[in-house]
């Protein structure tokens, strides 16, 4: 920095400052994205070098390695992007939703109401109208349920949220909804058992291209509404009384929060059930990385949740010969420790009470 | 610029009735002292004024406001409900700054006080980017926050954090601006220095200032009119100097005091010199 500035000319230096490195992140991490992407699309139990993968994926390869690469790998990369970018805004929505940087779906119990309503539906749905997009529906009901359900019990007017009230509430309701789903699993048949755990677990395993094209509706209206509202957002987390104050429309935003986050949330766990830990993580990073205004949050989030679960779900396909790890699994393994660390260091996450 | 209207406002809590009938009128460009004792309904007048609270009767008018402050369907000089204003509207024309507030992201000092910025701004930033800064920046020294613009305000002190609240109201660039117990949290100097700054933005610009609080000795030094408050009803209003007395202190705060005007600041001097058991 200069010396001799004044204090006006330094304040929009820094910001001027700030605005760039919000550019320079996003910029990197779309290259990372791209590079991730042919990178896992070549590690497996076949290899491939790169040069084959681009041939590939623009459709000059032979059969075999179409079959691998373009109709097994590029189907469950794509879900786990998409699955990844969902998860993280959800998360990012959500905290701003209650006004507290350690909420997200898994936390709150949100994952587990919607894969209570998935669950739910296999079990008994399937029966009347066998349907991914009535999977979808029933999570998403579910999800919009618990949401409100933690919502109304953490919330206190005038107060906000308490962390304490918020993480207890969700870890009621998530236990509440395993619960459930235990129920239903011990009264089904073995086949349906073995499909709901599949997702309790949380896997993309076996995703192929119509699962995509069944995530991919769901999460851009989820983005879209959620995008929409990234300037309320911002006034949202100094707590409704004062945002309505400013101008926002509460009830509107609130509304459209509320629907875009359980959107994104279904749309996921739906195909791949419970993953954890991914709404909490990536905001936190790329909150410490570019700051919390949810203008640049929101597209930073979306590109490094994608890039985080592509890199994630790669590890867990290759880590272990000849098996493969759940995914939820690993990032509650990776996560579990991260939110114990945010909760110690109050001072990182800029969070009170 | 705006004048307000207070008509009949009745509040309850629960079976409490908390207001009793509040009637007074405030203009533009005048200092207004809300004054009354902790639990006499002062904020929650302040909550049915800025429609936080909806009031079981009366209402709250506001005429002569700026027409661009309003999109469409009125006159200038129009009495307008202030219910019937939609969100964008009623925070171009009121903005309160709450006793209490908080703040649990990361935000910088100068992210905060563009948060008011929200309703006369759109949503892609087609203003001029240097124009809005100068503005943000002009605010932000006039409270003395400028030095800190960078740094976190999740991490300020309660002083400090105050002082952001009020740059933050003074962004909405409103008609009408409601300060709730102003001066709580801020070391003398600073207290002083926010009771000028109220004064000469009301001057200046004809903004409408009401301050609710308590402290007798501020609000008889910079405000042109008091209303007192107690247990829900009008006790005394008028020309400050004339309500805060010598008498009224000792009534309704059961304070002995001294009440004098100084020659040498051109304004009431009230000291307060022991309790009345």
């Amino acid at each position: 920095m200069q010396t001799g500035m004044s204090s006006k000319e330094r304040v929009k230096y820094l910001e001027k400052k700030r605005r760039r490195r919000a550019w320079y992140t996003a910029g990197a991490l779309i290259l990372l994205l791209v590079m991730a992407y042919f990178v896992c699309l070549a590690v497996g139990s076949v290899q491939y070098p790169i040069s084959e993968v681009w041939d590939t994926v623009l459709g000059k390869g032979d059969w075999s390695h179409d079959l691998i690469i373009n109709q097994l790998r590029a189907p469950r990369l794509l879900c786990a992007a998409m699955a990844g970018a969902a998860l993280s805004l959800g998360g990012v929505a959500m905290q701003a939703l209650f006004k507290n940087p350690m909420a997200s779906a898994s936390v709150l119990g949100v994952s587990s109401g919607a894969s209570f309503g998935a669950a739910f539906y296999i079990a008994y749905g399937f029966a009347l109208f066998a349907s991914s997009l009535g999977t979808v529906m029933a999570a998403f009901g579910m999800a919009m349920l618990t949401m409100i359900a933690v919502y109304m019990l953490a919330y206190r007017k005038g107060g906000g949220v308490q962390t304490t009230m918020l993480l207890l509430a969700g870890m009621a309701i998530s236990a509440l909804f395993s619960g459930g789903t235990s129920m239903i699993e011990f009264f089904s048949d073995a086949d349906t058992v073995t499909s709901i755990v599949f997702w309790i677990l949380g896997s993309f395993d076996g995703c192929v291209w119509s699962d995509a094209r069944i995530m991919f509706v769901p999460i851009v209206i989820g983005m879209i509404l959620i995008s929409l509202n990234a300037r309320e957002m911002n006034l949202m987390t100094t707590g409704e009384s004062k945002a309505r104050s400013l101008g926002v429309n509460i009830r509107r935003t609130r509304l459209m929060i509320l629907v875009g986050s359980s959107i994104l949330v279904a749309g996921t766990v739906s195909i791949c059930g419970v993953i954890s830990f991914v709404g909490l993580i990536i905001p936190h990073i790329f909150r410490t990385l570019v700051g919390p205004d949810h203008k640049r949050l929101i597209p930073i989030c979306i590109l490094g949740g994608a890039l985080f679960m592509m890199v994630v779900d790669t590890f867990a396909r290759t880590a272990m010969m000849g098996m493969e790890l759940p995914v939820g699994t690993v990032t509650s393994i990776i996560g579990a420790p991260f939110f114990l660390w945010i909760m110690r260091s109050r001072k990182a996450a800029g969070w009170r009470s | 610029m705006a004048d307000m209207d207070i008509e009949g406002i009745r509040f309850s809590h629960g079976r409490k009735e908390i207001l009793k009938g509040i009637d007074f009128r405030m203009c533009k460009g005048e200092v207004i002292g809300i004054l009354g004792q902790n639990g006499s309904g002062k904020t929650t007048l302040l909550n049915c004024i800025n429609t936080e609270y909806r009031p079981d009767e009366g209402k709250v008018s506001v005429k002569d406001f700026l027409i661009d402050a309003i999109d469409s369907g009125h006159d200038v000089g129009d009495s307008v409900d202030i219910r019937e204003l939609d969100d964008g509207e009623r925070s171009r024309i009121v903005a309160t700054v709450e006793q209490q507030s908080q703040m649990n992201f990361p935000f910088t000092v100068l992210e905060t006080v563009r948060m008011g910025r929200y309703s006369r701004t759109g949503m892609f930033n087609e203003e001029d980017e240097d124009r809005e800064m100068d503005l943000l920046c002009d605010i932000m020294e006039d409270v003395g926050i400028l030095e800190f613009a960078e740094r976190n305000a999740s991490e300020l002190s309660g002083g400090e954090w105050r002082r952001v609240m009020i740059a933050q109201a003074l962004a909405q660039e409103p008609e009408i601006l409601l300060l709730d117990e102003p001066t709580l949290h801020l070391d003398v100097n600073h207290q002083f220095g926010l009771m000028d700054l109220c004064r000469k933005i009301s001057r200046e610009r004809g903004i409408l200032v009401a301050i609710v609080t308590h402290d007798l000795q501020l609000a008889a030094r910079y405000c042109d009119r008091s209303i007192v408050i107690v247990s829900g009803r009008i006790v005394a209003s008028g020309r400050t100097e004339e309500v805060i007395t010598k008498d009224l202190i000792r009534d309704v705060f059961k304070m002995e005091a001294r009440v004098e005007y100084d020659e040498e600041i051109h304004g009431m001097l009230v000291t307060l010199l022991r309790r009345i058991s």
